[in-house]
């Protein structure tokens, strides 16, 4: 998989590309919208990250440009811009998603993943990380073998931390996606721990290799290893 | 700021002296037409007395003519014939009535005229005209006005003359009175030059309330009064501010730079870059809560209001937060009844619950009680209640308690609350919605907030 990142503030670019090529995906970096014109036409591209405050050309102009040659290209947003018009607007251009800065990177790659993996997606009926099951069916959770009661909630959660195990999941994406809370700032971070906290206490408590961790300042992963 | 109060001043003496003149031309149009008016009376009716009785000695014989003017009982008289020709041949003339000669032979009027002799002396004579047998007659009679005219006339003489002083005295008055009057503007302008945003808890003096420049000085205080309030608020947040914003980046640059300083595991690295980017996020979260106060302010929030049922509304929000309660065995309890339908964007009115309710939960000790009720109102109003029975809110705190940053503990312990935007944004956010909330506590007994916001009628009747 090849990326273009389109940004200008250098750090930013490079803390982007260094974790994208752990996640070894090829990525192609531009700090100006010329420059990524260039590298487009020059090479394939899977996937373009785009942000919308570059020097010399507004994001958007350049996002309506590459959507007029390249109509199938997965774009993702990323800009400090957060009003709701601002959004509107970048998607109404074209593009696929739009994260606002400062974004987690964990949550960049879930994205990213999310786009990557669009086409027709193979109905999952379970799901499973080592000794843990769980069958999107019956609603039925074991882990080896002994069968685990979950509220609601829980098993939402650990659903959203099966489809995305061995990355980090943010506490904003839980919020947005489990909670479906649109704001940021909507104070949801103790209910997120308390959740969390009873989910672990009833899928690792009693088991001696922990699957759910913290990844401290970041959010939380479902691993074997820790 | 430089007042005028001398142009005003001269303003005032001027208005003053012209209204006076005014007033004083009047009043000697007056005085004089009195007079004049008086000085007449008693010389019509000595006319007409003196007329009658000519008239009585023409019809009779004009013996009688010179008896009246022997006797003197009238002195100014002259009778004459009008011939068919139209001129009048004088019949008979007092010897009064001739030396005082009267020019042109003395034409007089039916209705009186002002007559002035050869020497000087005022008159007034009347004629009446006597048709007898055919013949016609003038009758003029004269009376000797001399005495009046001059009184009168003396009079206008000191009426005109005491116009110029009048106008001069009054001037002076004024502009002697208006300073005085004015002193207190000059008084309360050199006092406000002295008032400065650093020294707002100065006041003007108020000599009089009762008075205008009372009343102005008591207004100008009270903005005084305000102005100090808002610069007091504003002082507050900024120190507030500057404390929630400078306490998470200490930290990041205090751990970033230990963490450099001393060679350590791996571990102690990432327990670092785990703390760093906590206070990141309590940063993200307190600039995210400003912009929105901020967008909220100028009115830059896009709202979608619909009708929503507040009861659905209110469980949703009581079913998510229940787990916080459950933590700490606090009693939550919620009996939502039927749909209560308002007008309102969901996202931001959901967002105010949570604050409210979150807010309710962790101030509330263990095991405390915290209900939510939904009242309807008589007005159309729906309202909604959080109450708890946590600490209370005390009084001096009340009015303050939904302004950005302000918290009821001092130090701002970041252990025990947030940065105190909760209760701002949930005031914002109910106001958008075209909503209040109030607040009633007691100190140890616990605290009702109540939210109103206008319905739409009951059972989906929009």
């Amino acid at each position: 998989m090849h990326i273009l990142l389109i940004e200008d503030e250098k750090k930013l670019a490079q803390a982007i590309q260094e974790s994208l090529e752990r996640a070894q995906y090829a990525v192609s970096l531009a700090h100006t919208g010329e420059e990524g014109f260039f590298l487009l036409n020059a090479q394939h591209v899977d996937l373009v990250i785009l942000d919308l405050m570059l020097p010399g050309r507004d994001g958007i102009d350049i996002l309506s440009t590459l959507r007029k040659r390249h109509t199938r290209l997965p774009v993702i947003i990323i800009t400090a811009r957060d009003s709701v018009e601002d959004r509107v607007r970048g998607l109404d251009s074209g593009a696929d998603d739009y994260l606002i800065k400062p974004f987690s990177i964990a949550e960049l790659h879930a994205r990213l993943r999310a786009l990557l993996r669009r086409g027709p997606v193979e109905p999952v009926l379970t799901l499973k990380l080592a000794d843990l099951h769980m069958d999107l069916l019956t609603r039925h959770v074991s882990r080896r073998g002994q069968s685990i009661d979950l509220t609601v909630k829980e098993f939402e959660l650990l659903e959203y931390l099966l489809r995305h195990q061995g990355s980090t999941v943010t506490r904003e994406m839980l919020v947005r996606d489990i909670w479906k809370e649109p704001a940021r700032v909507v104070p949801l971070d103790n209910v997120i721990d308390v959740h969390m906290a009873r989910l672990r206490k009833k899928v690792d408590a009693i088991f001696d290799a922990p699957l759910v961790h913290t990844v401290r300042g970041v959010g939380f992963i479902l691993r074997e290893a820790p | 700021m430089q007042l005028a109060p001398r142009r005003v001043r001269w303003r005032l003496s001027w208005y003053y002296a012209i209204s006076l003149a005014l007033i004083f031309s009047v009043f000697s149009v007056c005085v004089f037409l009195f007079v004049r008016i008086s000085c007449m009376i008693p010389i019509h009716a000595q006319l007409d007395q003196e007329l009658a009785q000519v008239e009585k000695a023409v019809r009779s014989n004009s013996a009688v003519l010179a008896q009246l003017e022997t006797e003197d009982i009238v002195p100014y008289f002259r009778v004459s014939r009008l011939d068919p020709s139209g001129t009048a041949a004088t019949l008979y003339a007092t010897r009064r009535w001739s030396i005082a000669r009267f020019p042109d032979n003395a034409p007089v009027a039916v209705k009186g005229n002002w007559l002035t002799s050869e020497t000087g002396r005022h008159y007034f004579g009347q004629r009446f005209i006597l048709s007898q047998a055919g013949i016609t007659y003038h009758i003029d009679v004269a009376v000797d006005t001399e005495q009046s005219y001059v009184s009168v006339k003396k009079l206008t003489f000191a009426l005109l003359m005491s116009m110029p002083l009048v106008l001069l005295a009054s001037l002076g008055g004024g502009y002697f009175f208006a300073g005085r009057v004015l002193a207190p503007i000059g008084a309360m302008a050199h006092k406000a030059r002295e008032i400065t945003a650093d020294k707002l808890s100065d006041r003007l003096p108020v000599q009089d309330p009762s008075d205008e420049f009372g009343h102005l000085a008591t207004v100008f205080n009270d903005t005084f009064e305000r102005l100090d309030a808002y610069f007091e608020r504003l002082r507050r947040f900024t120190a507030d501010a500057s404390h929630e914003l400078r306490t998470p980046l200490a930290v990041i640059r205090c751990v970033g730079e230990n963490a450099l300083q001393k060679a350590g595991s791996s571990a102690q690295y990432e327990n670092a870059i785990g703390s760093m980017l906590e206070e990141t996020d309590s940063l993200m979260r307190l600039l995210d809560g400003l912009l929105m106060l901020t967008r909220a302010e100028a009115g830059q929030l896009a709202l979608q209001p619909e009708q929503i049922d507040l009861a659905a509304l209110a469980l949703d929000v009581v079913n998510c937060l229940r787990v916080l309660a459950e933590e700490k065995q606090q009693h939550l309890c919620f009996d939502s009844g039927p749909p209560v339908y308002v007008m309102a964007d969901r996202a931001t009115l959901r967002q105010a619950l949570i604050n409210l309710l979150s807010n309710a939960i962790r101030y509330t000790p263990e095991c405390g009680e915290i209900s939510i009720h939904l009242v309807r109102s008589n007005a159309g109003m729906h309202v909604i209640e959080i109450r708890d029975n946590g600490p209370g809110i005390a009084q001096e705190h009340q009015s303050k308690i939904f302004e950005r940053f302000y918290r009821i503990d001092q130090d701002r312990s970041r252990e025990t609350g947030g940065a105190g935007l909760g209760l701002a944004i949930a005031r914002w956010m109910i106001a958008l919605n075209s909503g209040s909330i109030t607040l009633e506590s007691e100190e140890r007994k616990g605290s009702i907030f109540r939210i109103t916001l206008a319905g739409v009628g009951i059972s989906g009747s929009n």
